[in-house]
């Protein structure tokens, strides 16, 4: 059960590679990063936003997960290792 | 031969018609829950989730279609539209994203009752913002408050708030969410079981009243202050004619309502949508954004256009059926 986030904690490694990889390049070998960039001000905003947004959505689905997991187990003779 | 752009632009028309007309309709929906009061507030309520829920998600489909078309098809629109209106554009996101996961959250709630209640609070407000953000985004890229640089392209800095926070978008935002509400209280007329018809009946009646009542004034405000749209919508040779028809068709999809014939009420109400966007299409015609951006000049390579539609073509062979019988199943009418 420990291992579950492994697979996607290598998926999101990968990705990082390859996006880190590939800078200063957007589009390999045609478009540079610092020219793609929006010429919108105050980045942070939306940044803080969008990452506040899904800690909140993240939180909502860990809190109903357990309850889906807790609701679903064999009765307490299981007992054992629960999370 | 008709350019290829407009070509893909009548595609897009016809999918932000089938959005309004479907997934207007599930935001509508949100916002009777709020209305859901009285003895059978909770039936309504009831109803109202049973019958968005096999399809509120599918609907997006045609948001989704418009999005990724504008984007494939018309990069410097896309681009312009997205950096002069990222405020409006954030806040739909917000509002599609919230009203989704409190949908399903409130759904799987399993007797968690804090978060069931947020999530119905939640869905309620989402529901009532989103449709009012769409309309602010049509209303300023309709009325040419998105401004480019005519020879570039390149979208000129006007802040953060003066393209779209003025009373004529603002106005196309309230006229979209009295839309959606009233194309929701139409469906559901159908949809819901026979001792809530009259609750929505009335409803559908109100609102349906309210939509004539907030075009009037917007289509003056667009004469006023957003003459790049105004004129072409109010002083073409088709306006009259056009007009003329829309308010045939709103009146006669009130009339369907108020004598209880509510199959004809329903297609009576699409029509109107249709015919409203339509007249926003005509009127901006050939401008993907007006004044400044024709729809040929924003338009990618004639290969990605002529791939775009064919792939589309195709697409529908599998998406046309699918909606069909996904509509089939879960709208027949009792």
């Amino acid at each position: 059960v420990l291992c579950t986030p492994l697979g996607f904690v290598a998926i999101e490694a990968g990705w990082v590679v390859t996006e880190v990889g590939r800078q200063p390049w957007i589009v390999q070998g045609v478009l540079y990063t610092r020219d793609a960039v929006t010429p919108v001000r105050d980045l942070v905003v939306p940044l803080i936003a969008f990452t506040l947004l899904y800690l909140l959505l993240a939180a909502v689905t860990w809190r109903l997960l357990r309850k889906h997991v807790f609701a679903t187990l064999p009765a307490p003779a299981a007992g054992g290792s629960d999370a | 031969m008709p350019e290829l752009a407009h070509v893909v632009a009548a595609v897009v028309l016809v999918a932000m018609i089938a959005y309004v007309a479907t997934g207007g309709a599930d935001f509508g929906s949100g916002i009777w829950e709020l209305f859901a009061r009285g003895p059978r507030g909770a039936l309504q309520v009831r109803a109202l989730r049973g019958a968005i829920a096999p399809i509120w998600e599918a609907n997006h489909v045609w948001l989704i279609l418009v999005v990724v078309l504008l984007f494939v098809c018309f990069p410097t629109a896309f681009a312009a539209i997205m950096v002069a209106l990222h405020v409006p554009v954030t806040i739909l996101l917000f509002g599609i994203v919230l009203r989704g996961a409190a949908f399903v959250f409130q759904a799987y709630a399993e007797g968690d009752h804090a978060i069931e209640r947020h999530a119905v609070r939640m869905f309620r407000i989402a529901s009532t913002i989103t449709p009012m953000a769409l309309g602010v985004v049509a209303g300023a890229v309709a009325g040419g408050y998105v401004r480019v640089d005519a020879a570039t392209g390149a979208v000129l800095d006007l802040g953060a708030a003066r393209p779209w926070l003025a009373a004529f978008p603002l106005a196309v935002g309230l006229l979209t969410l009295a839309l959606c509400a009233w194309l929701a209280a139409v469906y559901m007329t159908l949809a819901a079981p026979a001792e809530l018809r009259e609750d929505f009946r009335r409803r559908a009646l109100l609102v349906g009243l309210a939509v004539g009542v907030i075009a009037l004034p917007t289509a003056w405000l667009a004469r006023r202050e957003a003459p790049v749209l105004g004129e072409p919508l109010l002083g073409s040779w088709w306006s009259l004619p056009f007009h003329a028809l829309t308010g045939v068709v709103a009146i006669g999809a009130l009339a369907a309502v108020f004598t209880r014939r509510y199959g004809a009420a329903r297609w009576l109400a699409i029509a109107q949508t249709a015919l409203i966007l339509g007249g926003w299409g005509a009127a901006q015609f050939p401008h993907v954004i007006a004044p400044d951006l024709e729809l040929v000049r924003a338009a990618a390579p004639r290969v990605v256009l002529a791939t775009t539609l064919a792939v589309l073509t195709v697409g529908s062979l599998l998406l046309v059926p699918a909606f069909f019988w996904l509509y089939r199943v879960f709208r027949a009418p009792r």
